[in-house]
């Protein structure tokens, strides 16, 4: 939670910050209503734009009280002082400002509404994947502005956050998980094995061992309802 | 110098650029003794969520499931990281850090033959769970991404 983790990206390296609560270094001097505001609008406490290695547009779903609760389980962590590394970018993103275009293209701020039409369980799917969750980062495809095709959600893409494939988890039987069973799924989200005894690593690895494991089995099974629901769509580039 | 003794200079380079015929067969090996674990979890997995009702054969996939992970102890000697494998080269720059992974799945696959062979279902499910964030754990630092 001391940051420092790079995470490479066609625009540069990015470090993450400190959010251990040291009051200097870290998030300890943030107001709740700061902490809600980094989460919901992308914006600093000074007002400046984050990078969306943060994954705000897809945060900016998060309901205010889980947000208070995220805030609170960082807030009872040891604060640790450790200074942010600066991010390492390509010349034309040095500039905060030109984030401001970006944000106004690509970011639309708003928090998850229910969908009347589907019952509570793939509500709390939908707000699990699009939001919490925020499975999109990943497994949907970007343009060359590095915004998530809208047309080709959780298709997957050739070339993910580290550079390598992710792979297209909508029910399309052929290029997606379209032949997985509902349990298979769940249990996937649970232990990371394929149904032929294969088990994932790197990043679903660590998706499934520090979110998706966590879960309770209610959860798990909103999530799976909410993605056999996804129209059945062919691998985004 | 004798033209004879030029094949022999370069002898050296060449193992060292290319795989030994060793090595392949270790790591072909390596990879079956993986894919008995995979086949082995996978067909636990079935019978103990009950979506395979043949309960009598657990503690036979269970014990190959053990012996196969005390066998992986032995199938990452020094210099089998080089063809065609997904074995990473961090196994062998981080070795202590590896052979602690397989003692966890050593540890964790005995228990859920313990728990197969008591016909003890409820630790059984555990005793998945537990093997496979090991698993996980040890392909997420130590294998190559998949694609
Ligand atoms: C940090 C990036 C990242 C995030 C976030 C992420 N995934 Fe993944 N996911 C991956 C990668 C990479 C793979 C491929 C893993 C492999 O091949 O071993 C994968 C594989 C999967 C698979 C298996 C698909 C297949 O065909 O093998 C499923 C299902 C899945 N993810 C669901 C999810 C869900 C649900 C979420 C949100 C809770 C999520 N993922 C969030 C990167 C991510
Ligand atoms: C200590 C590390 C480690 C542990 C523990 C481990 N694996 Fe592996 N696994 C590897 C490595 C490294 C490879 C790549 C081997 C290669 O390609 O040479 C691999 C490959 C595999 C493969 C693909 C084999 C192929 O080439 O087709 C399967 C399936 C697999 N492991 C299943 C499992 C299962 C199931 C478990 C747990 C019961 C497990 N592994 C535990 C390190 C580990």
């Amino acid at each position: 939670m001391a940051g420092g983790r790079a995470l490479e990206s066609p625009f540069g390296v990015f470090y993450s910050p400190n959010i251990t609560p040291d009051p200097v270094t870290g998030i300890g001097a943030w107001s709740e209503e700061e902490f809600v505001q980094a989460f919901h609008e992308g914006l600093r406490p000074d007002g400046q734009h984050y990078f969306p290695a943060f994954p705000y547009t897809s945060y900016t779903g998060v309901s205010r009280d889980d947000l208070l609760a995220i805030r609170a389980w960082l807030f009872s962590l040891p604060p640790v002082d450790a200074p942010a590394r600066p991010h390492e970018l390509v010349w034309f993103l040095r500039w905060r400002g030109v984030l401001a275009g970006w944000k106004w293209l690509a970011f639309e701020p708003g928090r998850f509404t229910p969908d009347p039409e589907r019952d509570a369980e793939w509500n709390r799917g939908a707000y699990l994947v699009r939001h919490l969750g925020h499975c999109g980062e990943c497994h949907t495809s970007r343009d060359w502005l590095g915004i998530p095709r809208s047309g080709l959600q959780l298709a997957g893409t050739a070339r993910g956050p580290d550079g390598g494939r992710v792979p297209n988890i909508t029910p399309h039987r052929e290029s997606g998980i379209g032949r997985w069973s509902g349990g298979d799924l769940e249990f996937f989200l649970e232990i990371g094995m394929t149904p032929a005894g294969d088990f994932t690593g790197a990043a679903m690895g660590a998706v499934i061992e520090d979110n998706t494991s966590r879960l309770t089995p209610e959860d798990r099974r909103a999530i799976v309802t909410y993605l056999q629901s996804l129209p059945p769509l062919p691998t985004g580039p | 110098m004798p033209r004879r003794f030029i094949p022999a200079l370069l002898l050296p380079l060449l193992a060292l650029s290319m795989p030994l015929p060793a090595a392949e067969d270790m790591i072909n090996y390596r990879q079956q003794v993986m894919k008995t674990m995979g086949a082995q979890i996978a067909a636990i997995s079935l019978i103990a969520r009950d979506r395979i009702e043949l309960p009598d054969h657990l503690p036979g996939h269970a014990s190959a499931l053990a012996d196969a992970a005390v066998q992986a102890r032995a199938v990452f000697p020094e210099g089998s990281g080089v063809g065609e494998t997904d074995a990473l080269p961090a196994i062998w720059l981080q070795r202590e850090q590896f052979e602690e992974l397989i003692e966890r799945s050593v540890t964790s696959t005995a228990a859920l033959r313990d728990a197969a062979e008591a016909g003890d279902r409820q630790a059984l499910m555990g005793a998945v769970r537990q093997v496979g964030m090991d698993c996980l754990a040890c392909h997420r630092d130590f294998r190559r991404e998949q694609d």
